[in-house]
């Protein structure tokens, strides 16, 4: 590896880096912002689970910025996992330079020293020798073991592990095992409902009153099929997205169906009878 | 008394030896006739006879026939005609005096019809019958006797024909000749003068190409063309004579099908149809056939212009392909292409093509698991629901009808559907169904105390409650739909604005279906003001108008529901107030009229005037009159009855049990109280007979309701069924259609067969652990064999101790750790991996009657051993197996080495995890393909499934072609990478009408051919085995493209189903 890069890396440890100077907009939909402060103070790590576009990653954040401001550092170190993500990848690894080996902590190992919010997005997605790690760091001893390294490091009073996990799509053999997920609090994220959905299509496009109202009854309906054939319902990011570009001067029905009807199903049929829905709500 | 001359003395002689009463005879009539006869004409008259009498033995009885008619004869025409018919008689004499004697008893009669100058013709004419023997002698006096009747109807010259015509019947059969000849003319009764000749062309025809099927023309035909007033009917009888010629027999049936039909359509139409007819038949006059029968059926839904291009595209292609449309599939519509044209050419939309799209619109919109279902159903389920063409729903389910073709433009005639599906649903989603009675503020304030209170236990449902508070309960029924039904609009179309347009559209086509308001009575007139504003047409009545100021304020009023929050009980509320509205202009139009009725009375009278309305009628007398009172896209609203069945079908639910808990004391109150169910007078026996019967009829519908199974499978979603409109029958849970390919019109027959899955026979279980033992080498080799197949499906796997790669990112990883120190795991290696195998096998079984012929000579499938090559092993080897082929198969059929090759091959299977399924079948029909599930895709191998196996047994015919369809059904259904279907059969397909007669191979074998294309389209793999007897095989010619093999004894199976397997399964 290159020596910039190492350097880099090195200096990304910086608490800085991690740190959301301004105010995402977020909407809250029940009682979320409260839980997860507790959880924050009681330090109890947090599972969110939901479906994709659902706002896990912007609750995430909001709720690093709040802290933030409650003069609770917190920063956010997000990580999105993939099936080739191993346990030394979170933790950390050893780098060869010069015939000199240099240690290179992780995006965990970072989190738990400068007392962040860990955020492991998809994680059943991740490698199975993971849950390895998390075990000891959510329990009460909130410890990093480094094998490589031979050491343990105690986690920073502010450090704070979130799991995100979308319970739709993955199939039983990817799922959650219990001992993980009774460590956690867990919070449950929906799809915002009607009133809130057109707000945040407001505040995140811009668009007429009118069309956000219309874009959010339109979710209602194409969610009412997810049980017949639909296997996610649309999410609020794809509203956002129809929102733009009816903004840009896209008509609403080419706008839809070209966000909606086609990114949700493949199924002509399905295809067809989302349309119809869309055809009803907005006029040509 | 005159002394009559020697001459005549000596003929009397003659006549008395022959019989002595033909003397008497002949003396009365010259007695009575001497004076006008001259003594020439005498002579003449009395040599005649003689030579009448004499020509022989029994002639005497011809002679005594004419002197019985002489005397008329000659008063009523003239000598020359006594002479001429004499005459006649004589020469018929020369073959039969009885023909003679029956000629002369007839010739009065018949001359009536034809002159004496014809006479002779008409000799000639019966001459082509009369031979010596008795039975042509019987035949042609029922001729003469009949002609004087036929003649009535047809020329002389038609004579002929008849004779023709009983001269072939009576080649085949005397009896049949005699009677129906004797039926003959009373056919020719019944049919139109000008069509006479044609049908007598076409009974000759039947009689020379299908005789056995006169009789019923005759008894059958004839009638139908009774009242037939045009002459386009010859037109179909020149068709159907070609085509007899043709076609022969089978037409027959086909054409009083068609004729039906045909005389079904109105004048104008079956021109049209006539000479469209013609046109085909230059090309195929059977096909012009099928048209006229198909035809008929068509024409409610389509225009002249859509079926037009439909037959100008048949023709086209009954013109260019008439070598290979010997079928013709087109016109009887049994082809997809066909029903494609008509479907495109017209404006026409189906539900069965937009059912699941709108099931799912619905659905999305109401957020309730509705189904839309074919409103047929609904009245066929005869709980309430009765008007056709209807549109409604019971909460959770919304009926449709078949068919829309109210617009121009096939797109806004799916916009209608989609008018009709949204209002019902509107129901659902915005709470039509959820009325909870109230004394609202509306209520109490104009409820006046005079009327009886309500009580909450009365009343079986919460509409009954409301409407009881009524005395016209048609009324306020009427009433409360339409402000419901206007609350429901409000909201669509705040809700919906994208329908705004298809709104304004069927609401300008309803306006446009209204009746004349100018001639109503008040109240009928205020009641069609208030639905034509629903509608979207405001009036502004003058002041004089006795409407004008009742109007406006029912305006206001319902003005006030289009508000979002409006309510169901606001609709109620509404329809109160205008019921009392209308009550008022009931006492206004009597005041006028000086009429001192009480009002109550007077408004059960206006109920008189909304007859489908009123309970007291059936409704169908004047429907013309007051076609439909209510908008027919905003369909039909049965709130009570909903909310009657969705209360039971709780109760239902609570107690868990199916079946008839329906309580009848409930029932019989909702019954008697309801407005919404056309009950009519009836006695107490029959209201209870009928309240049971619509107990068991609810019952079963909500079971229904609950096993949710789809009836029929469509697998594709236009069939001929809906284009004509007939009704479709209930069919058996778990049938399911396919298409046939029909390779001389290169086209499929549309959901033309039906499969139905059954489960298999149990047989004895002791057989399949015998099998085992039988074969339990053959099955170790089996397996042994497949064990080798198993690696599939290579993965990348990382981060293994050994492999056969190494993975660099470990690598560099392992390095630093060594480095730094720590010991590393070695883990940088990485490999292609055998992982789950993922196959699907689909294994199909022939269990056709042929099936069960026995093997024979399988000693000599065994190669001989001709080749020593001097190793003694392989000697032993070829030795053992001639034995065991004899000792086990010797008597073994062809469906005994389908069972056996059945366990083998599942024995291969479980061992090395593939998932597989057992299926057999067999049939007769294409109605009836039976498909019997030994073992599903996905079921385990159990005792159940071993018993299964062994009660395999020969059923009935072979229709390969929708077995394969529907296991490439179920394999489709599986997510597995590689799928296998194998056939084992005798190789003979082979079912009743599966191609043109039984020994027609070719239609069976395409069609198979084109199912296996089809599962390799779907990326199913599909394999032959034929288990062959001796080389029957029809199907090896087919396989060029398609795995296949030849079995003839079960020791050659595994090594061919190995190697079979190792090529489709790894690939
Ligand atoms: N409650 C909310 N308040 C504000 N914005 C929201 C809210 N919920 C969703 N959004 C919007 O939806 C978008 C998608 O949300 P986000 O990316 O957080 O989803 P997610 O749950 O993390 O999805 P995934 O599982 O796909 O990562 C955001 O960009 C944001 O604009
Ligand atoms: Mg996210």
């Amino acid at each position: 590896m290159k020596k910039d890069i190492i350097e880099k890396n090195a200096q990304s440890i910086s608490v800085e880096n991690f740190k959301i100077d301004k105010e995402p907009f977020y909407i809250s939909t029940a009682d979320e912002i409260n839980i997860f402060e507790q959880a924050y103070i009681s330090k109890i790590p947090v599972l969110l689970k939901g479906p994709t576009g659902s706002g896990k990653t912007r609750f995430v954040e909001y709720m690093s910025w709040k802290l933030q401001k409650n003069k609770k550092s917190a920063p956010l170190i997000t990580v999105a996992c993939h099936e080739d993500l191993t346990a030394s990848d979170l933790v950390g690894r050893y780098l060869i330079e010069n015939q000199e080996t240099k240690w290179i902590d992780g995006p965990i190992t970072r989190a738990v020293k400068i007392g962040a919010i860990c955020y492991l997005d998809e994680i059943v997605e991740a490698r199975k020798d993971t849950t390895v790690l998390i075990h000891p760091l959510t329990d009460y001893r909130r410890l990093l073991p480094i094998d490589k390294k031979g050491e343990i490091i105690e986690a920073h009073d502010g450090f704070l592990l979130v799991l995100s996990y979308n319970p739709g799509y993955q199939s039983i053999t990817k799922d959650l095992k219990h001992s993980t997920r009774q460590r956690f609090v867990s919070i449950e994220f929906d799809y915002p409902n009607q009133e809130i959905e057109t707000k945040i299509i407001l505040n995140e496009s811009g668009c007429d009153d009118n069309i956000a109202e219309r874009l959010a009854q339109l979710a209602v309906k194409i969610r009412n099929l997810r049980e017949y054939g639909l296997a996610e319902g649309v999410s609020t990011r794809l509203l956002i997205y129809a929102a733009l570009l009816i903004k840009a001067g896209i008509s609403p029905i080419t706008a839809c169906i070209s966000t909606v009807v086609w990114s949700l199903t493949d199924e002509k049929e399905l295809q067809d009878s989302i349309e119809e829905l869309v055809r009803s709500i907005f006029v040509s | 008394m005159q002394v009559l001359p020697k001459r005549i003395i000596d003929l009397q002689i003659n006549f008395i030896a022959s019989a002595p009463s033909i003397g008497e005879e002949f003396n009365i009539f010259i007695t009575n006739h001497e004076q006008f006869l001259t003594d020439q004409e005498i002579i003449d008259f009395v040599n005649l006879c003689n030579h009448i009498s004499e020509s022989s033995l029994r002639a005497w009885e011809a002679t005594s026939a004419y002197l019985k008619i002489a005397s008329t004869l000659f008063t009523k025409y003239d000598f020359q005609t006594l002479m001429n018919v004499g005459k006649i008689a004589d020469k018929l004499c020369q073959d039969s005096p009885i023909i003679a004697a029956c000629f002369l008893l007839e010739s009065l009669r018949i001359l009536h019809f034809i002159s004496i100058k014809e006479l002779e013709k008409f000799y000639s004419i019966i001459k082509e019958l009369s031979h010596s023997g008795w039975k042509e002698i019987a035949l042609t006096n029922t001729l003469i006797i009949k002609s004087s009747n036929l003649l009535q109807y047809i020329k002389l010259e038609d004579l002929k024909t008849v004779v023709v015509f009983s001269k072939l019947l009576s080649e085949k059969s005397h009896e049949f000749a005699m009677n129906n000849l004797e039926n003959l003319s009373d056919a020719l009764v019944d049919i139109p003068e000008y069509s006479r000749k044609k049908y007598l062309d076409f009974i000759n025809t039947l009689a020379l190409v299908s005789w056995p099927d006169v009789g019923n023309a005759l008894g059958e035909v004839a009638p139908i063309l009774k009242n037939q007033k045009s002459k386009t009917i010859n037109i179909l009888l020149n068709i159907v004579i070609e085509v007899l010629h043709l076609e022969g027999r089978k037409s027959y049936e086909i054409f009083v099908a068609s004729l039906n039909n045909f005389l079904n359509i109105n004048d104008k139409f079956q021109y049209w149809v006539a000479s469209s007819a013609k046109k085909i038949s230059k090309h195929n006059p059977a096909s012009a056939l099928d048209f006229i029968e198909t035809i008929p059926n068509l024409i409610n839904n389509f225009s002249r212009d859509d079926l037009s291009l439909w037959l100008n595209e048949g023709i086209n292609i009954t013109a260019n392909r008439l070598k290979d449309n010997e079928d013709n599939a087109y016109f009887k519509l049994e082809s997809a292409f066909s029903l494609n044209i008509l479907y495109n050419s017209s404006s026409i939309e189906l539900l069965e093509r937009k059912k699941s799209i709108l099931q799912k619109y619905c659905r999305g919109l109401s957020g309730v698991d509705i189904s839309i279902i074919d409103s047929e159903d609904l009245i066929y389920k005869k709980i309430g629901w009765d008007s056709d063409d209807l549109i409604s729903t019971d909460g959770y389910r919304i009926y449709l009808p078949k068919i829309v073709n109210i617009f121009n433009f096939k797109k806004d005639n799916f916009n209608a559907y989609k008018v009709y599906a949204t209002h019902q649903s509107a129901r659902i989603e915005f709470g039509s169904f959820t009325y909870k009675f109230k004394f609202t503020k509306v209520i109490k304030k104009s409820y006046t105390s005079n009327k009886k209170l309500i009580t909450d236990s009365e009343f079986p449902t919460e509409i009954q409650k409301f409407f009881s508070l009524f005395e016209n309960k048609a009324l306020i029924s009427l009433l409360f739909s339409i402000t419901e039904d206007y609350r429901i609009d409000c909201i669509t179309m705040k809700k919906y604005p994208g329908l705004n347009h298809s709104y304004k559209m069927m609401k300008d086509y309803e306006l446009s279906q209204r009746l004349n308001v100018d001639r109503m009575p008040l109240i009928e007139m205020i009641i069609e003001y208030v639905i034509r504003f629903t509608l979207g047409k405001k009036y502004n009545l003058n002041r004089q108008h006795p409407l004008s100021v009742y109007y406006l304020k029912i305006i206001l009023l319902l003005e006030s529901l289009s508000s979002n929050k409006s309510s169901i009980s606001d609709s109620a509320d509404v329809a109160f107030q205008l019921y009392t509205i209308i009550d008022n202009i009931s006492t206004l139009s009597f005041k006028k009229s000086n009429n001192k009725l009480d009002i109550n009375k007077d408004l059960s009278d206006t109920a008189q005037l909304f007859p489908s309305l009123n309970s007291d009628n059936d409704g169908n007398n004047d429907k013309n009159a007051l076609p439909s009172v209510l908008p027919k896209f905003r369909g039909d609203f049965k709130p009570d009855l909903v909310e009657f069945i969705v209360k039971i079908k709780k109760n239902q639910d609570i107690k868990n049990e199916g079946g008839s808990s329906i309580d009848p004391e409930l029932l019989a109150q909702f019954l008697k109280n309801t407005n919404e169910i056309n009950i009519g007078e009836l006695t107490d026996g029959e209201f209870e007979d009928f309240s049971n019967l619509f107990a068991n009829n609810l019952s079963e519908y909500l079971e229904e309701n609950n096993q949710k199974s789809n009836a029929i499978k469509r697998v594709k979603n236009l069939s001929k069924d809906t284009l004509i409109n007939s009704p479709v029958a209930n069919h058996n849970n778990m049938s399911f259609l396919y298409h046939e390919w029909n390779f001389r019109s290169k086209d499929y027959k549309p959901d033309w067969c039906r499969v139905i899955e059954k489960d298999a026979d149990i047989g004895d279980f002791d057989y399949y652990e015998k099998v085992l033992s039988d074969h339990a080498s053959l099955i170790k080799e089996t397996k042994k064999k497949f064990e080798f197949l198993k690696p599939e499906a290579l993965k990348k796997e990382r981060r293994l101790e050994d492999g056969d790669d190494i993975d660099l990112d470990r690598l560099v990883d392992f390095f630093a750790d060594k480095l730094a120190g720590y010991t590393p795991e070695v883990d940088f290696y990485s490999k292609r991996n055998k992982s789950k195998r993922d196959v699907s096998v689909a294994l199909l079984l022939d269990m056709s009657a042929s099936t069960d012929e026995i093997i024979e000579g399988n000693i000599n499938t065994v190669t001989d051993y001709n080749q020593y090559s001097g190793d003694p092993s392989t000697y032993f080897r070829w030795l053992a197996s001639r034995d065991s082929s004899k000792n086990v198969n010797s008597f073994k059929r062809i469906i005994d080495i389908e069972k056996e090759s059945t366990i083998v091959l599942s024995e291969a299977l479980e061992s090395i995890g593939d998932s597989y399924g057992l299926f057999g079948f067999s049939g007769y029909g294409k109605d009836n393909v039976e498909f019997f599930i030994i073992k599903d895709i996905d079921e385990p191998i159990n005792d159940e499934v071993k018993k299964k196996i062994a009660g395999i047994q020969p059923v009935r015919s072979t229709r390969m072609g929708p077995a394969i369809r529907h296991t490439i059904n179920k394999l489709d259904s599986m997510n597995s990478k590689v799928k296998i279907m194998i056939l084992i059969s005798d190789g003979r397909p082979q079912d009743h009408e599966y191609g043109k007669e039984r020994t027609e191979k070719e239609y069976a074998i395409r069609d198979t051919r084109q199912a296996l294309l089809e599962a390799k389209h779907k990326g199913i793999v599909p394999f032959l085995i034929t288990v062959d007897k001796d080389g029957n095989d029809y199907l090896k010619d087919m396989c060029s493209d398609i795995g296949y093999e030849i079995v003839s004894d079960i020791d050659s199976l595994p090594e061919r189903l190995a190697n079979l397997y190792r090529n489709i399964s790894v690939k």
